[in-house]
């Protein structure tokens, strides 16, 4: 045991006759507390990762962070599966058909899907499922806003008809975030609550339990702590293959330096937060390690409030779109990234030739300056804040380079150290927005519009950073609205999109900075997600992971 | 009727900081309602959240709402959780509660002998030595003294676990701290198991209150060894061993007894790093994330319970004084 305690310390940078010091005492008493001991079942393996974030819920509805997601992915069902190559494909609905008008969409269930208590799920579950959505409050309800609550149809136990208040090219795609509940076992636990007759609508259960008929069900929860899924036997959508994992453990470890100190250890396979840069190589430097790479959809936008003086000169957003150091940002601050030249990208937009681009370049911006309606004393007079997520070290770095360069222009920028929530909320009025935030949008929906709306008057205000940006321009609001009004994804549709992205590229009413990469470190006993997968953390449904049991590294590890 | 009285100023204590909690998280900027409900919230979802949470009534209506679900045992729905934060906290309390009592004890167990032998031994090798140590102590950074346990001995040597309160599944919940409970229950595997949890973090908590304590009651053993009656007793022939702890350290313990009743409290709001960086599942990293979130009914329910610690510790500080010193008693 001495021996390998010197060669830890060794490791950390302790000296040799230093570390033999210190193992003696070390030794000792770990003789005495000794370590923990288990074992391994191979046909039973278990997936055990840490989560960054809290988990406030385990209600499908109430979800908002990218952990509480991956919990609700894995133990709930969806009416369609987002596919990173063929966008959305069916799932729970079968097929489904469109009305003429696009207002009306009428999806045909599998009828020998089980919920993890054994009964069947059927159309009136997904109707319960979507008015529940509708009446309460979450993130959810809002990528489903069109939908007419008072007008969904259950046609027969297995066909479902939903109808649209209005045109909505998002809706399918929105159909991710729907979650399946089982309607029955909701109502036989509803508590006293808001909704009428629905009680809570089971809101109050759901915070420890689940409801779902996914591949995995909740097998304990505790709060601040973690949540353990258990694998279900009678999941027919997916059969679990030997090494799939069979359990999953899910621990809350807000500390990434812990989390992935842990992992180092072998006590989790895997983690989902991308380490820092100065730490990649821990991982890529250790031979039993693996790291996968592939490009997000998490689009990393400086929105500016352009009636702000001296933003609502476009040449004044243009000199400070040209002032972004975004190779710095992204291959420094952050392990890589794809550049991001309009509010979509480019992996969503397709081919889109002409869209104007802002790369780095000091004299450039100095000459837009030049150009401003102000002059270089009014400039300095203006203050531009650029807010920085509280917590978030990447975004105070980006914000300290941005402002840097800002100010070798002349210009009066500087960084404040804003929570989230204030963020939020100074950004629903154009006279409290401030003149530069830095946030990314995760496309919970990967349809155009859900990022361009942010561009017309229909997404002035909102609660988020987006909402104050508070630029329009007519051409744009009339290419968006009749882009809505044509088949998801036709050419017609998609050359719209490419327009209105130009028109909007042109104006600089943001700084398009990069999609980033994400980086998955994991032990090579295990196989996981190998690229996005087609909505925000899809990649992570554990019934597509698979562990080599026969590996050494991975016997040793399941006993911790 | 002087425990009445006492007890009367307790309430009005809690009462004001209720009230100044209250209005303070309501008035600072930030809309906890928009954060909460994310990025796919509309102006009109946010306006309904409002109003079922209660927040568009006129701020006095909100307080006598809240004040009347006080005295029912409700502290208001969490905009973070969706349910009442009383539950919340009341389920996270006895983790950090265990922490921090298991921390104070170390600290009072090895501070305090410590501050002895500094003080009898003054500028000696040993006092030398507690007195770095005690510099060291104050000044140790929490979050680097965790992170460097864990790696060596979580990671390195694997004798402790890293994170968590505990790996296997808990004893019979009685009172929520867990060595307590396994103790009472006979469960010997989870006592085991969530003592080998709580050490690192204990040494982690304990390290800058013992340092504290030490240098207090090294600094008032001082004085109290250069008064006449210690010098008096001494030139009788009484052994030094009654000196300094019947005599000398019981006169002497009134500040650190001050400085503990102190400590406590202020152990458990500031117990967040160690529960972020041990990932244990306490009440003070709900408290600092209720902050981040601009969670009002979160904030003001981990404030009011801090604060029913401090006047309740800052009672019991008094009543101990009076056992110490009886001159206390008849002064008043």
């Amino acid at each position: 045991m001495q021996n390998s305690i010197v060669t830890a310390l060794r490791t950390y940078g302790v000296s040799t006759a230093a570390a033999l010091a210190l193992s003696l005492p070390v030794s000792l008493v770990g003789s005495l507390l000794g370590p923990s001991t288990g074992w391994a079942d191979a046909a039973r393996p278990v997936l055990r990762a840490g989560l960054a974030l809290e988990i406030s819920t385990l209600d499908p509805v109430r979800v908002t962070n990218y952990c509480e997601n991956i919990i609700a992915l894995n133990v709930y069902d969806m009416l369609v599966m987002p596919d990173p190559d063929k966008g959305i494909v069916p799932w729970i609905a079968k097929s489904w058909d469109i009305s003429e008008d696009h207002k009306s969409y009428t999806f045909h269930l599998r009828d020998d899907v089980l919920f993890h208590d054994g009964r069947l799920l059927d159309a009136e579950d997904v109707a319960f499922s979507m008015r529940r959505v509708l009446a309460m409050p979450g993130l959810v309800g809002g990528y489903l806003r069109n939908v007419d609550r008072d007008h969904i149809d259950v046609v027969d136990a297995h066909t479902i008809r939903f109808n649209l208040k209005q045109l909505d090219p998002t809706f399918i795609r929105a159909l991710v975030n729907l979650k399946i509940v089982n309607a029955k076992l909701l109502m036989a636990n509803k508590a006293e609550g808001q909704f009428g007759e629905f009680g809570d609508y089971g809101a109050k259960y759901l915070q420890s339990k689940d409801a779902g008929s996914g591949p995995y069900s909740i097998a304990e929860f505790r709060a601040g702590e973690g949540v353990t899924l258990k694998a279900f036997d009678g999941y027919v959508m997916r059969k679990f293959e030997p090494g799939t994992p069979r359990e999953v453990r899910l621990r809350i470890i807000p500390e990434t330096v812990t989390l992935e100190t842990k992992t180092l250890a072998g006590e989790f396979d895997l983690t989902f937060a991308n380490p820092e840069p100065a730490r990649v190589k821990l991982f890529s430097e250790n031979p039993k390690f693996a790291i996968d790479r592939w490009p997000t959809l998490n689009n990393y936008y400086v929105v500016m409030n352009n009636t702000k003086p001296p933003l609502d000169d476009e040449n004044v957003r243009k000199a400070i779109s040209y002032a972004y150091d975004r190779n710095t940002v992204m291959n420094k601050i952050y392990s890589g990234g794809v550049p991001l030249r309009a509010p979509i990208p480019d992996s969503m937009l397709g081919k889109c030739d002409g869209i104007t681009t802002y790369d780095f370049d000091m004299k450039k911006a100095a000459e837009y300056l030049k150009k401003s309606k102000y002059s270089p004393e009014e400039l300095k007079k203006f203050k531009i804040e650029y807010a920085s997520t509280a917590g978030s070290e990447p975004f105070e770095k980006t914000g300290l380079l941005l402002t840097l360069n800002l100010k070798k222009l002349g210009l009066n920028a500087e960084v404040k150290t804003v929570r989230w929530t204030d963020i939020v909320a100074a950004q629903t009025k154009p006279e409290t927005a401030y003149p530069l935030v830095y946030f990314f949008d995760s496309t919970r929906v990967r349809q155009p519009s859900t990022l361009l709306q942010f561009y017309t008057k229909k997404g002035w205000g909102a609660p988020y950073p987006s909402g104050g940006i508070y630029w329009e321009n007519p051409d744009v609001t009339a290419m968006i609205d009749k882009a809505a009004q044509l088949e998801d994804g036709s050419p017609e549709q998609s050359a719209l999109y490419c327009d209105a992205s130009k028109k909007i590229a042109a104006e600089a009413p943001a700084i398009f900075s990069h999609d980033d990469i994400h980086l998955q470190p994991r032990w090579k006993y295990l196989t996981a997600a190998t690229k996005d997968g087609g909505s925000s953390q899809y990649e992570y449904r554990f019934d597509k992971f698979s562990f080599n049991t026969a590996d050494p590294d991975f016997i040793a590890n399941q006993a911790k | 009727m002087r425990f009445l009285r006492r007890l009367l100023n307790m309430l009005i204590v809690i009462l004001f900081v209720s009230i100044l909690m209250f209005v303070l998280v309501r008035v600072l900027p930030g809309d906890p309602v928009g954060a909460a409900l994310g990025e796919g919230a509309t102006k009109e979802q946010v306006d309904k959240f409002r109003t079922q949470m209660g927040m568009d009534r006129p701020l006095m209506v909100q307080y006598a709402a809240y004040l009347e679900g006080l005295f029912d045992g409700h502290f208001g729905p969490s905009l973070i959780e969706s349910r009442d934060v009383g539950d919340i906290v009341w389920e996270r309390l006895p983790a950090t509660l265990e922490l921090v009592i298991c921390s104070l004890v170390v600290a009072i167990a090895f501070g305090v002998p410590l501050g002895i032998v500094a003080a009898t031994h003054r500028n000696g090798p040993i006092d030398q030595i507690g007195r770095l140590c005690s510099l060291t102590g104050v000044a140790f950074p929490q979050f680097w003294a965790a992170l460097m346990l864990q790696l060596l001995l979580g990671a390195a040597l694997a004798l402790l676990p890293i994170t968590g309160r505990l790996s296997g599944p808990p004893p019979t919940q009685i009172t929520g701290l867990y060595l307590v409970d396994a103790l009472l229950t006979g469960n010997v595997s989870a006592f085991v198991d969530a003592f080998r949890h709580l050490v690192s973090p204990t040494i982690v908590m304990a390290v800058g209150p013992l340092a504290q304590i030490t240098s207090m009651v090294r600094s008032t053993m001082l004085d109290e060894l250069d008064k006449p009656y210690v010098s008096f007793s001494r030139a009788v022939g009484m052994p030094r061993f009654l000196i300094d702890y019947k005599y000398a350290l019981r006169n002497a313990f009134s500040s650190t007894l001050t400085l503990i009743g102190f400590l406590f409290p202020l152990m458990i709001g500031g117990a967040f790093v160690v529960e972020k960086v041990f990932a244990w599942p306490g009440v003070a990293r709900f408290g600092a994330d209720s902050i981040l979130a601009n969670d009002y009914n979160a904030i003001v329910g981990v404030t009011l319970v801090v604060c029913l610690f401090v006047v309740a510790v800052n009672f019991v500080t008094e009543e101990l004084y009076v056992a110490l010193d009886p001159r206390i008693r008849l002064e008043r």
